[in-house]
């Protein structure tokens, strides 16, 4: 085994021989400085290869030669080696990125960065608790002497802070030693462990003492000012080392002391951890300033992970399961922070906001964003397994309050981070170029980079065991970002291929039940609408990749078997989408709403999946789903977190929003495909659900409602939006909603009709979105009132929207028709008459929006500002060719559709004798409801019947004279705001009038105060730190004490 | 025990000076004084009755591991505390000296003494 001694012998050599040198040589020294920094990572790395990692005991060496506790042990085991190689190598990437300025700097602080790493190394081996104080005063010294490598006022302040509150920390703990040196007669650790918890309340209160001083050097809330004032003015490389390294070897000395504590002691760590985990997200909320920002990160992060390592251990957890969570959310922050911490270095920018010079630099913005999203906690950083086994842990174990806690922390914590996101991919005109990038500076946070990546690959294959499969949508982002360059139609063609030999091997025709029903939804669906993302001239940098990505996990949703798979593509796909929509110009509030509900979502169906009972190997979840019943509550926190995805009223917030702030093309795949997600979801529950929902009937019961209102006021929303992707977004949540209120039945034509209109919506809104999409494309704007009478110049566009209309509303002879016959006469066959009545008179407000999305835009006057306009480009037109040929087909042959459905849900809800398909005519026979309806027919009378006249006005239209549009006199005087007497201009004003009180925007009202109460919160409480040095240590000494009189330590 | 008692007061006096005094050279006292304080708490209490002083003869078994330490300290004193208790006194003096230092160059940069002169990071 390796010696561990050699470690510190190599940094203490090193500490003394390079002032040494120096006075021959910079160039010495630094070499030495490097030398030492390599042997150390080597020397942890080779303990880290060799096998003989058994009991504790034996990979501990004794000193001078004598057993403990007549020296000083240290151990060097497994853990220590993991840490110790993390910490080592974090060391000489944080060297080379000090590499200038240890040039410039007197060689003190080369010297004062060695012994830093020397006190972490000894701190992590130490198995002697005072020998852990020599370690820890000589890490603090080093730390607090590097502070000062930035003479600033406010640098000089905050060490002085710092000192001051370390000091008084040490206190702390001498005196606890000295009281238990008192009471035991030694001071190794294991013979304190062997000794057992001593009853004697002495000793239980220099424990007490001792655990406190390390807590206290954790940087908990709210004893924490003065860490927060180091991370924001001590220099970059400096406060990147303090929140890894030191953070690091404290919370393994921590650990290491955890066995000595009285179990009584646990729930009060586990609470101050959470606390701080929480608040320290809070206070963020209001952080302008970048470094005090990743200093709030920090401490919160710590907080978790104290949590982790003290709460834990009151459930049924084994320890190495607690340490791999611990291990997950360290090695995130580990790599995340000290990667944020270099950027902020290189960028040098103090706010937040002005981190938008990033997006003039695609590689600094493309490792901001791996930071932000490892810490927010995506997969596949090890953070997000970590959270998924934590939520595991509370939600199996009944701790409700830690698990609100965790999650509402967490969403604090996704807000700040993703809000700083939103701000660096805003292109900003005034932001000059980063010229200065120095290379050591990059190379420390490549190679960062590329480490946490390694790891991360490493935990998901080698620890979580995920199938290569559940990779696909990793894999596809990675091999499109390598193929970027690209032109755009090259790399569409490759994504079209790639998908199609996809789909063609993993699901053709091995699809079972609803799963091909999904399948064809989910991947043929996106598949057609690839086309419209080729018609750009210019290289969208990163459109390809996320898209690949969101189309493989939404295949992946069919595919995924066990509870994490299932969750892992969820979130694959909720990040892929969100970045999707922060593509738009001016999407980045709108898509951290997005993210914010889909991750409140993601949360919430988490929660559902702990609840649920074990999905199986190698079975399909979709295919799992009528094998396993859930309880109810298992099924009420999934189906609120798929009803966040569909857009349901009072979560439906993000919806209208994000559909109008995303890229046009984007937003026809969210609404046709995306949205499916959320309804394959529902659909899943509801299956899984589907006894316990019987038996309560309340439930469903809500759920149609719910439905009927989301249909009746996204109608409602529809009517009155000037902007044309909201009406039509609104129509989509308004649409969504008759799904909702068709699966709330819980029966066979229920669940045929949800699935039919789930099926129909795809066609018809992804029709209209993409001739919306040329329309937007060719004239620049998306008021409707800007736009007129387009039918001459885009007439492919208007026909398309012209069918897509037909379909929508309801009427003969397009499906549009039959999934709205289908859906009443379900609902009356229940019995529910007035959600049939609230439906029903959703779709004649439907009307209303529809005439006026074809009226303004394509009919009335043309606009001479777009006299000039042309047809949209082919690519957009394909996949319009392609839907409206499969609505006709659907039309005119609905039988190949609604079959397969029914028999598709007649496996989980038997078909009623009484429903029944000849030839063409589906006839219902029910004891309360007799009809039919023949899709065929329907189709053949209309043709005829738009045919006749069709002919007839073609005939006489030779005749008529035709006008100029500009053949008429002008008259009167020229209005101050020409556009608001246009009749397009706030066209339904009387129904405003009349109805307008029911859409006043109570529920975005409710969201915006929810939004500006946590923002006030936050500032009141960040009024804690008030800068005073003083006031800092008062709240280090009223912590210690208050959480001692709480405790009831005795 | 009176040594204990003092040690303690002294503890408590200098935390006090800590946190009411604005002068950072006072402060820096203050520290010193707590400092000083712990010290003789260590030298009151870090004395076990009945046990031997650390020397090695036949009475002391040399073998390793924990069985066979606890073995030793049953007739002798640990001794690892007893040389770790100077590192403590001396890390407290290089504390000590660092703010002392820091306390200069904090006049130099703020061209005050006074601790809340130094409030400008906050929230």
């Amino acid at each position: 085994m390796v010696n561990p001694l050699y470690l510190i012998a190599v940094f203490l050599a090193g500490a003394f021989l390079v002032p040494f040198v120096d006075k021959a040589d910079r160039r010495i020294s630094l070499g030495i400085f490097y030398l030492a920094l390599a042997a150390s990572v080597g020397l942890s790395l080779a303990r880290l290869m060799q096998a003989d990692f058994t009991a504790m005991t034996e990979s501990q060496v004794f000193t001078a030669g004598f057993g403990a506790p007549l020296s000083i042990a240290l151990g060097f085991g497994f853990k220590e080696a993991i840490l110790l190689s993390f910490v080592n190598i974090m060391g000489l990437l944080a060297g080379l990125y000090l590499a200038k300025r240890l040039a410039r700097e007197s060689v003190q602080s080369i010297s004062l960065l060695l012994l830093l790493l020397l006190g972490a190394n000894g701190l992590i081996l130490t198995r002697d608790i005072f020998n852990g104080f020599v370690f820890l005063e000589i890490l603090s010294i080093a730390t607090y002497a590097l502070i000062g490598l930035k003479s600033s006022k406010n640098a000089m302040a905050a060490g002085f802070k710092y000192m001051l509150a370390g000091g008084l920390a040490s206190s702390f703990f001498l005196i606890g030693i000295a009281f238990a040196y008192r009471y035991t007669g030694t001071l190794n650790i294991d013979t304190w462990i062997n000794m057992g918890v001593l009853m004697s309340p002495g000793y239980r209160i220099a424990l007490y003492l001792i655990i406190m001083a390390i807590v206290i050097e954790l940087k908990p809330f709210p004893a924490n000012g003065w860490a927060l004032d180091v991370y924001q003015s001590a220099h970059s490389g400096i406060a990147a080392v303090i929140s890894t390294i030191n953070t690091g070897a404290l919370l393994f000395f921590f650990y290491k002391l955890l066995p000595l504590l009285p179990a009584e002691f646990m729930p009060l760590l586990a609470g101050a951890g959470l606390i701080s985990f929480f608040f320290s997200n809070l206070v963020a909320l209001r952080q302008k300033n970048a470094g005090r920002l990743l200093g709030y990160s920090s401490t919160a992060q710590t907080g978790l992970i104290i949590f982790v390592l003290t709460g834990l251990s009151g459930f049924n957890l084994s320890q190495s399961s607690i340490l791999m969570i611990a291990a997950g959310l360290f090695v995130t922050n580990f790599f995340a922070k000290s990667g944020l911490f270099w950027l902020a270095g290189l960028i040098k920018k103090e706010t937040t906001k002005s981190w938008s010079v990033l997006s003039k630099n695609s590689l600094l913005l493309a490792l901001f964003g791996i930071f932000i999203l490892a810490l927010t906690g995506f997969p596949p950083f090890p953070s997000f397994f970590a959270k998924v086994e934590l939520v595991r842990a509370l939600a199996g174990n009944g701790a409700w309050v830690s698990l609100s806690a965790l999650l509402a922390g967490s969403l604090l914590e996704a807000v700040y981070l993703l809000r700083w996101l939103g701000f660096a991919v805003k292109k900003n005109e005034e932001d000059a170029l980063i010229e200065t990038m120095p290379i050591p500076k990059l190379v420390s946070l490549m190679f960062g980079t590329v480490l946490m990546i390694l790891v991360s690959l490493l935990i998901t294959t080698k620890v979580y065991h995920l199938s290569s499969g559940m990779m696909y949508p990793l894999m596809a982002f990675l091999a499109f970002m390598i193929i970027d360059f690209l032109p755009m139609k090259t790399k569409g063609f490759i994504a079209i291929g790639l998908i199609a030999y996809w789909g063609w091997m993993f699901f053709w025709g091995k699809l079972l039940g609803i799963g091909s029903l999904f399948g064809i939804i989910l991947i043929g669906g996106s598949l057609v609408q690839i086309f419209g993302f080729m018609h750009y001239k210019d290289n969208k940098a990163g459109l390809f990749p996320l898209l690949v990505m969101l189309i493989f996990s939404l295949g992946n949703l069919l595919q995924a078997c066990t509870k994490l798979e299932f969750f892992l593509t969820w979130e694959f796909m909720t990040l892929s989408s969100y970045l999707l929509i922060l593509r738009g110009k001016h999407a980045q509030k709108a898509a951290l709403t997005y993210i914010l509900f889909s991750l409140s979502g993601a949360y919430l169906i988490l929660t559902g999946l702990v609840l649920s009972p074990s999905f199986y190997h190698k079975i399909p979840v979709y295919l799992l789903s009528d094998m396993i019943q859930m309880g109810l509550p298992a099924a009420i926190f999934l189906g609120i977190g798929f009803l966040i995805k569909l857009g349901a009223l009072g979560v439906h917030i993000w919806l209208p929003e994000s559909y109008t702030e995303a890229e046009d093309e984007f937003t026809s795949i969210m609404s046709s495909v995306l949205s499916k997600a959320g309804v394959f979801g529902l659909l899943i529950v509801l299956i899984m659900a589907k006894d316990a929902l019987v038996a309560n009937g309340l439930i469903t019961g809500a759920l149609g409602w719910l439905g009927a209102l989301t249909a009746f006021f996204g109608a409602l929303m529809a009517v009155f939006q000037e902007d044309v992707k909201k009406l039509l977004a609104y129509s989509s949540m308004s649409q969504l909603g008759y799904i909702i209120m068709g699966f709330a039945l819980m029966s066979h034509l229920g669940w045929v009709s949800g699935l039919y209109l789930a099926f129909n919506h795809l066609f018809f809104k992804a029709l209209i979105f993409m001739a919306i999409t040329g329309v937007i494309l060719r004239t620049g704007t998306r008021n409707m009132y800007e736009m007129g009478g387009l039918i001459k110049k885009m007439p492919i566009s208007f026909i398309s929207v012209l069918m897509g209309i037909i379909a929508v509303s309801g009427v003969p002879p397009l499906s549009g028709f039959g999934s709205k016959w289908f859906i009443y006469t379900s609902l009356i066959e229940q019995g529910h008459y007035f959600q049939a009545g609230l439906a029903f008179f959703a779709s004649a407000i439907a009307f209303l929006y529809l005439y006026r999305l074809i009226h303004t835009v394509f009919l009335g006057q043309a606009k001479p500002a777009q006299k000039d306009v042309k047809e949209a480009p082919i690519w957009l037109i394909i996949p319009q060719a392609v839907f409206i040929m499969v609505i006709m087909g659907i039309s005119m042959f609905p039988n190949y559709i609604t079959k397969p459905i029914s028999s598709a849900v007649s496996g989980f809800i038997t078909k009623p004798d009484w429903l029944s398909w000849t030839g063409y005519n589906i006839t219902l026979a029910s004891p309360v409801l007799h009809g039919n309806w023949n899709g065929n027919l329907v189709m053949m009378v209309t043709m005829g019947v738009f045919g006749i006249p069709l002919v007839w006005l073609l005939l006489v239209n030779a005749r008529v004279q035709k006008v100029k549009q500009f053949n008429i006199v002008f008259a009167a005087e020229r209005p101050d705001k020409p556009w608001t007497t246009h009749f397009a201009h706030n066209m339904f004003a009387h129904y405003k009038k009349a109805l307008g009180w029911l859409i006043t925007p109570k529920i975005t009202e409710f969201w915006n105060n929810v939004t500006e109460w946590t923002h006030s919160i936050a500032a009141t409480l960040s009024y804690i730190y008030t800068g005073n040095g003083q006031t800092y240590l008062l709240h280090i000494f009223m912590y210690v004490l208050v959480i001692f009189i709480i405790g009831g330590v005795r | 025990m009176i040594i204990l008692i003092h040690g303690l007061m002294l503890i408590i006096i200098g935390i006090w000076a800590m946190l009411t005094r604005k002068n950072l050279i006072r402060i820096i006292i203050g520290f010193a004084i707590v400092d000083t304080g712990i010290n003789l708490v260590l030298v009151a209490i870090g004395y076990i009755k009945g046990k031997t002083a650390p020397i090695i003869n036949d009475a002391v078994s040399t073998a390793q591991g924990a069985a066979a330490g606890m073995q030793a300290v049953d007739k002798v004193v640990d001794p690892v505390p007893s040389a770790l208790v100077l590192t403590a006194i001396v890390i407290g003096l290089a504390v000590t000296a660092l703010m002392l230092a820091y306390a200069i160059r904090m006049h130099k940069t703020g061209r005050s003494l006074n601790i809340d002169d130094f409030e400008e990071q906050k929230w």
